[in-house]
């Protein structure tokens, strides 16, 4: 019973968004715009992002774009989801953005912090769960279905934790749409990248 | 004044929150990062009031929030959660929460919030 819900609620994501592009990138553009929103608020910056970028591709590519997307990537917090449909989110930073970025989450002078410590990475794990949440919420929103998201993880292991989330497909799927985007402050060096992965049957 | 307990398993989230309901003068009575360590620190610090994340490893805060449904002189509780959907949202009430903060927040909304709970009434 639970798996025929399962599968109806991944239908209904994938008539309302998978079936399409124009429909796939208004939810990449509310997603990306919810995600960059929450970041403005967090830093308390002015953030720029371009637009995002919605590609379809098969599920064996997903680990080599994924990889190509987040090169210059130190810190990753990833966050999976499931529901409309399964798939996972991806904040990224390289290691001079995540130093400047925890400066600005706890109201530290520019380049004070030095090492990442618990605290500092606990900043960053709940900065990019927040963002990755209100991503989830609008790509929600926009296809008429919901998500149920998991605990983040924070790593300092990108190749590790990509090779993770891309070992397996989940059953029934065999294409990811990607929903990618970066981001960037005005007035410090905090630059970073981010996505959503949604796992999708190609031949809906 | 009002005596809380944050839960939230973010060491950055609990900080956060502690300084913002510190300089509104609310008395921080303690922190847990998780249901289980919510619940048991309740019933020895008997908080008025407890801001709840819903996600958090073991039971989450749903699960706390089921724990302390139909109990009498429960705390209340707000939900502070990055979680902003709608189906969670009303589950939420549903248990009892009194109100639903979705995180990023601003200082104000979790002090107003609270002094609406905590004002005396007349």
């Amino acid at each position: 019973m639970a798996l025929l819900r399962s599968r109806s609620r991944q239908s209904d994501f994938l008539s309302a968004a998978g079936g399409a592009i124009t429909t796939l990138r208004s939810m990449a553009f509310e997603a990306t715009r919810a995600g960059a929103s929450s970041l403005t608020k967090l830093t308390a910056s002015e953030l720029a992002t371009p637009p995002a970028h919605v590609s379809l591709l098969p599920q064996p590519a997903l680990s080599t774009v994924l990889a190509t997307e987040l090169s210059g990537i130190t810190a990753i917090t990833t966050m999976s989801f499931h529901g409309g449909a399964p798939g996972f989110g991806i904040v990224g930073l390289d290691e001079a953005a995540s130093l400047a970025l925890v400066d600005l989450l706890l109201g530290r002078p520019a380049g004070a912090t030095r090492e990442l410590d618990n605290l500092a990475e606990s900043a960053l794990a709940e900065t990019a769960n927040i963002a990755l949440n209100q991503m989830v919420t609008a790509a929600a929103r926009a296809s008429g279905t919901s998500f149920k998201t998991a605990l983040p993880k924070f790593g300092l292991d990108v190749s590790h934790q990509l090779a993770e989330l891309t070992r397996t497909a989940p059953a029934g799927t065999d294409h990811a749409v990607i929903v990618s985007s970066a981001f960037s402050t005005t007035g410090h060096d905090v630059a970073g990248k981010m996505c959503l992965v949604f796992h999708v049957s190609g031949s809906s | 004044m009002a005596r809380i307990l944050i839960v939230d398993d973010s060491i950055y989230m609990r900080q956060v929150l502690g300084k913002i309901l510190k300089a509104a003068g609310h008395h921080v009575v303690g922190e847990a990062d998780s249901a289980e360590s919510a619940y048991q620190q309740m019933t020895k610090l008997q908080p008025d009031l407890i801001t709840l994340d819903l996600v958090m490893p073991g039971e989450g805060g749903l699960g706390l929030l089921v724990r302390l449904d139909g109990q009498k002189d429960r705390p209340k509780v707000i939900v502070v959660s990055a979680v902003g959907q709608e189906q969670q949202i009303e589950t939420a009430l549903g248990l009892g929460a009194a109100d639903f903060i979705v995180k990023p927040f601003d200082a104000g909304t979790i002090q107003q919030t609270i002094a609406g709970l905590v004002a005396p009434t007349a």
